[in-house]
């Protein structure tokens, strides 16, 4: 745990000292939301929960909560998912 | 990327699929982890998910859903790979929808109608004739003929100016223009007399058939008979000098008509004048030229090429207007407007009185000989000045020239 989190720290700052984007070197989630029909995911690490009203993904940080109406999986790849339906809230739970 | 992955799908084929089990996440998880693409993935009710796969990964998602308990069923199975597969089935469809393709083409290259236009004495039989000798006919193919040597062909006949061919789909439109001729041999046999086709005096006079109505000497004008196709049959001299006067009732003799023939020989005169200015001004073309291209939707012209401006002072202007074809009778109001600007200068050029007399004299002979008629011959050539008062800004001149030539010309007798 502690050999981890020393290897957090170093790619963190080894993100700030050439300004890379965090997502890339920390293995982040990035999360692009078009209105409230599409939500795109990258950096996923898989679903833990599918239903129509509620999907739950797991990401390097915790997951996150999906809620809404008619959702759909419109893709899902090794990186990335990408959700559509009527989306109502969204909670990241860490 | 999306789309243009579901393009690849339909492509390459695949399938959609319900999945059935306790842990359809996880088996999504793993699919996905494993680089099965899914899309479309739809939850159906408690443990039991619709997705869609493409069929070479299909086999693949089977072996997982073994080791996830889960139950893979195909519901639709799409994609060009299936629709192949379900044409082989229906074999004589295709074969049918290939038939039916290659027999449109194949006719559409043949040569089903053949109207001819414009014909009036020529019967379009005989045109049709002539171009089935050169390979043109109904039933012939369009690459058998050519086109050129066909109205070479028609071109060739006494009686056609003019043809045109025109090939639109299984249809060739073949245009005439008939020569206009004149019926020349019946029209050399009806009684005329030799009418003057010009103002003049006559110095020789040939009578071959006729009466001869004017003497040597004689001024005529134009339209005046010469020689006359009355002939009757006594006392013939004293009639001649009044035979166009209607005193043949006086006569009571019915006066016998016949074509007159002769040479009447006369001098007669042309003339051509013509002003010059000392300054002449005009223009010449540098060569310059821009090109502008521009749009016209109803009153709006909107320039999508060249300069919104012409750089010129002075040009020419060409004009094309390209307009989209008529759609059933419906004109679409939009227009491609092409021009091209010449650039032009202003020139001035001053001659001297001596140079513009020259010039006027060598214009105005140059005009007079392109009226002249070429078996004339020239008598002698005057050159007058005209209007010298005016010499400081122009000169004028006249020019005569006095011709020998034959005036005499038939007129048909009424």
């Amino acid at each position: 745990m502690d050999l981890k989190n020393k290897r957090h720290k170093a790619k963190e700052t080894f993100a700030k000292l050439f300004e890379m984007p965090n997502d890339v070197i920390l293995d982040l989630p990035k999360i692009t939301m078009i209105g409230g029909i599409q939500l795109y995911i990258e950096n996923h690490r898989g679903v833990i929960e599918f239903s129509g009203e509620k999907i739950r993904v797991a990401v390097a940080i915790g997951e996150l909560e999906i809620l809404g109406r008619n959702l759909e999986i419109r893709g899902i790849f090794t990186e990335e998912i990408i959700i559509e339906g009527n989306l109502d809230s969204i909670k990241l739970v860490k | 990327m999306l789309l243009l992955s579901r393009w690849w799908s339909f492509i390459l084929g695949y399938v959609v699929i319900i999945i059935e089990g306790n842990f359809t996440e996880r088996f999504i998880n793993m699919a996905s982890s494993r680089g099965i693409i899914m899309w479309d993935v739809a939850f159906l009710d408690k443990d039991r998910i619709k997705a869609k796969v493409r069929i070479h990964q299909f086999g693949a998602l089977r072996h997982i859903a073994r080791r996830q308990q889960c139950r893979v069923r195909i519901k639709h199975k799409r994609g060009l790979p299936f629709l192949i597969a379900k044409l082989q089935k229906r074999k004589m469809l295709v074969v049918g929808a290939v038939i039916f393709s290659m027999l449109l083409y194949t006719m559409s290259s043949f040569v089903w109608f053949i109207e001819v236009q414009g014909t009036d004495k020529v019967r379009p039989e005989q045109i049709l004739t002539v171009a089935e000798s050169h390979g043109l006919k109904v039933g012939a193919m369009k690459r058998d003929y050519d086109e050129e040597e066909v109205e070479r062909a028609l071109g060739n006949l006494p009686q056609i100016a003019w043809v045109g061919i025109q090939e639109k789909g299984t249809k060739v439109t073949i245009e005439i223009a008939e020569k206009v001729l004149v019926d020349i041999e019946e029209d050399q046999k009806q009684p005329a007399h030799q009418v003057a086709k010009r103002d003049g005096v006559i110095e020789e006079l040939l009578v071959l058939v006729g009466i001869p109505a004017v003497q040597e000497g004689d001024t005529v004008q134009k339209g005046q008979v010469l020689i006359s196709g009355r002939i009757f049959p006594e006392s013939e001299d004293e009639l001649t000098a009044t035979s166009e006067n209607g005193d043949d009732s006086i006569i009571n003799m019915e006066p016998k008509k016949v074509r007159a023939k002769g040479i009447a020989k006369a001098r007669t005169w042309y003339q051509e004048q013509l002003t010059i200015n000392l300054a002449e001004r005009g223009y010449n073309k540098t060569g310059e030229k821009v090109t502008t291209t521009s749009v016209r939707i109803k009153d709006k012209e909107i320039v999508i090429q060249g300069p919104r401006k012409i750089p010129y002072e002075h040009y020419d202007k060409d004009e094309e207007i390209k307009r989209p074809s008529k759609w059933r009778n419906m004109a679409v109001a939009i227009e491609v407007i092409s021009r091209t600007y010449y650039e032009k200068e202003p020139y001035t050029i001053n001659y001297n009185v001596k140079e513009a007399i020259e010039k006027a004299t060598k214009e105005a002979k140059g005009r007079v000989e392109l009226r002249i008629p070429q078996e004339a011959v020239v008598k002698d050539t005057y050159v007058e000045h005209l209007n010298e008062e005016e010499r400081a800004k122009n000169v004028e001149v006249k020019v005569t020239v006095e011709i020998l030539e034959d005036i005499a010309e038939p007129r048909a007798i009424h």
